[in-house]
């Protein structure tokens, strides 16, 4: 794979803040996966390569080059910001139109035209931008960073506040990019989304990576720590020992009507819950999984 | 280039900014009003040539237009940045200096509407013959106040205050009671420029003051393409 995003040695700090600390990647073809939860440092990295932020340390170069002494290169980059904000008092259609004319397109209203398509807002070409639903918003960043057929996208949680359905079509979107031969880097603090999406993945937390690669391959580490279970429950104590006589569990901690119990084997455990609660008549109120989100999944990866 | 002059354009006055478009024009048209009062109350017992350059000098020149470029020009980039659409802009295959010129030149087309309007009113007020030099002035202040504060817009987080700061303060207070402090303020210059047409002696000969005036313009625009160049955008979060 040659690389066409190359990040060497980065950090950038604010003040005491250390947003990014000694990163280096190296990102190639294909849709690479983001991952970090709030404050990681996802966007500080992806202003750093779109060239928004000097590093404080370190080199970034895309096909290349360095961006900010190039602005020319922003012909082969499309960047779909984090930020929620827009030219509320243009259209779908002026907004986009004003963007391809921006990068010199020939035909900018044909450009504007098939991007609207491309993301389905082209019902809504007319509709000034400051109308938009959060969804339609999402989208219509997302057609800015495609209007001119770019090498390199760079995605900045572009899934944000879109309703399922709009999901659905950003991912396809997405994976249909990468499949194109384009270098899209799309970040997420959602793991499951990034699933979907992406064949490689980088995860970052406090501006450091803690790991990258193929996503199965971390996926198999992730599945391989002990998950934490809360069981809602009047017979804590007794419900306890059923399961750790049973093996269903590697540990439990027991207050007066909750268990946090440690599972090894998620299946089994999930699967000899029910069979276990119907044999007995032990009644279970509420099952949570407390590991489910990205920040639980960092703790044990930076552990 | 023209697509960035036309949006400026349109940031400025075609988005139903009914508020500041009625101010910038309530403004224009102040020394005109005070003009009409002026004439209605002092009848023949003031020389009116005397009291239209009066009103241009120490209204329209001192006031008037550097708080209406003040406003105007300080506003469009910074704007931008605090809203952070500036990635729309910045993230084009674009020179740095268009991103500057553009707002520029769209700024000082409407300070020149404002300005027409101001000099045509008064004008009418004193059937003033010497509405040609005004206007003359009134590009070459547009001109400078217009770079100057886009200059400062971008520098400066609260460019509106540092800019009142610096008219009412320098110019207005300072530059009237200290000689070298008004040899160092943008006004001293255009006075001299005014007075060198209208063939009056000053102290400031006509070609000191356009390479002064061409000089605060071509700084103000290198310093502010410097700027924007140079600029970081670290949004809301800074993470």
């Amino acid at each position: 794979m040659t690389p066409t995003i190359v990040v060497q040695n980065v950090s950038k700090w604010y003040g005491q803040v250390v947003a990014v600390s000694d990163l280096s990647i190296e990102v190639g073809p294909g849709v690479t996966g983001l991952l970090g939860p709030n404050g990681a440092g996802k966007t500080t990295l992806f202003k750093m390569i779109a060239g928004l932020l000097v590093p404080n340390q370190g080199v970034v170069r895309v096909l290349g080059e360095s961006v900010r002494a190039k602005p020319a290169l922003y012909r082969k980059i499309g960047f779909c910001p984090e930020t929620e904000s827009l030219y509320d008092f243009m259209t779908g259609l002026e907004f986009l139109k004003f963007n391809a004319e921006l990068h010199g397109l020939p035909h900018p209203d044909e450009a504007a035209r098939r991007a609207l398509e491309r993301v389905h807002l082209a019902r809504e070409k007319d509709k000034k931008i400051g109308a938009y639903s959060r969804g339609m918003r999402q989208r219509i960043k997302l057609a800015q960073a495609l209007l001119h057929d770019p090498e390199i996208l760079l995605l900045d949680e572009p899934l944000k506040g879109a309703d399922p359905t709009q999901r659905v079509l950003l991912i396809e979107i997405i994976r249909e990019l990468g499949e194109q031969g384009r270098t899209v880097i799309v970040s997420s603090h959602v793991l499951y989304e990034v699933e979907r999406m992406a064949r490689e993945i980088l995860l970052i937390h406090r501006g450091r990576l803690v790991a990258a690669g193929d996503f199965r391959a971390i996926r198999e580490a992730l599945y391989d720590r002990p998950h934490r279970v809360l069981v809602g429950t009047a017979d804590a104590k007794r419900l306890a020992a059923l399961l750790t006589e049973r093996a269903l569990v590697s540990g439990v901690t027991i207050s007066d009507s909750e268990l946090i119990v440690e599972v090894r084997d998620p299946a089994l455990f999930y699967s000899g819950l029910p069979r276990l609660v119907a044999e007995t008549g032990i009644r279970v109120e509420r099952l949570v999984g407390l590991d489910e989100d990205l920040e639980s999944v960092f703790r044990y990866l930076v552990q | 280039m023209l697509a960035l002059l036309r949006f400026n354009l349109r940031q400025l006055i075609g988005r139903h900014r009914w508020g500041a478009l009625s101010f910038w024009m309530v403004l224009a048209l102040l020394p005109a009003g005070l003009a009409t009062l002026g004439v209605a109350f002092a009848q023949d017992r003031v020389d009116r040539l005397e009291m239209s350059l009066g009103l241009f000098n120490d209204l329209t020149l001192a006031l008037v237009l550097p708080v209406l470029a003040l406003l105007v020009a300080s506003s469009l980039l910074r704007e931008e940045i605090q809203n952070q659409t500036i990635v729309y802009l910045y993230l084009k295959p674009l020179a740095r200096a268009s991103l500057v010129l553009a707002p520029v030149a769209a700024s000082s087309l409407v300070l020149l509407l404002l300005m027409a309007l101001n000099l045509i009113s008064v004008s009418l007020v004193f059937q003033e013959s010497r509405v040609m030099i005004f206007l003359m002035v009134g590009v070459v202040a547009v001109l400078a106040y217009g770079t100057f504060f886009t200059a400062l817009g971008l520098w400066m987080r609260r460019a509106v205050l540092w800019g009142l700061g610096y008219l009412l303060l320098w110019e207005g207070a300072l530059g009237n009671l200290s000689r070298p402090a008004s040899f160092l303020s943008v006004r001293k210059y255009l006075l001299g420029f005014e007075q060198a047409l209208l063939g009056n002696s000053s102290e400031i000969p006509m070609g000191t003051a356009l390479i002064v005036l061409g000089g605060i313009v071509v700084v103000s625009l290198g310093a502010a393409i410097w700027r924007l160049g140079r600029m970081e955008f670290e949004g809301e979060s800074g993470s």
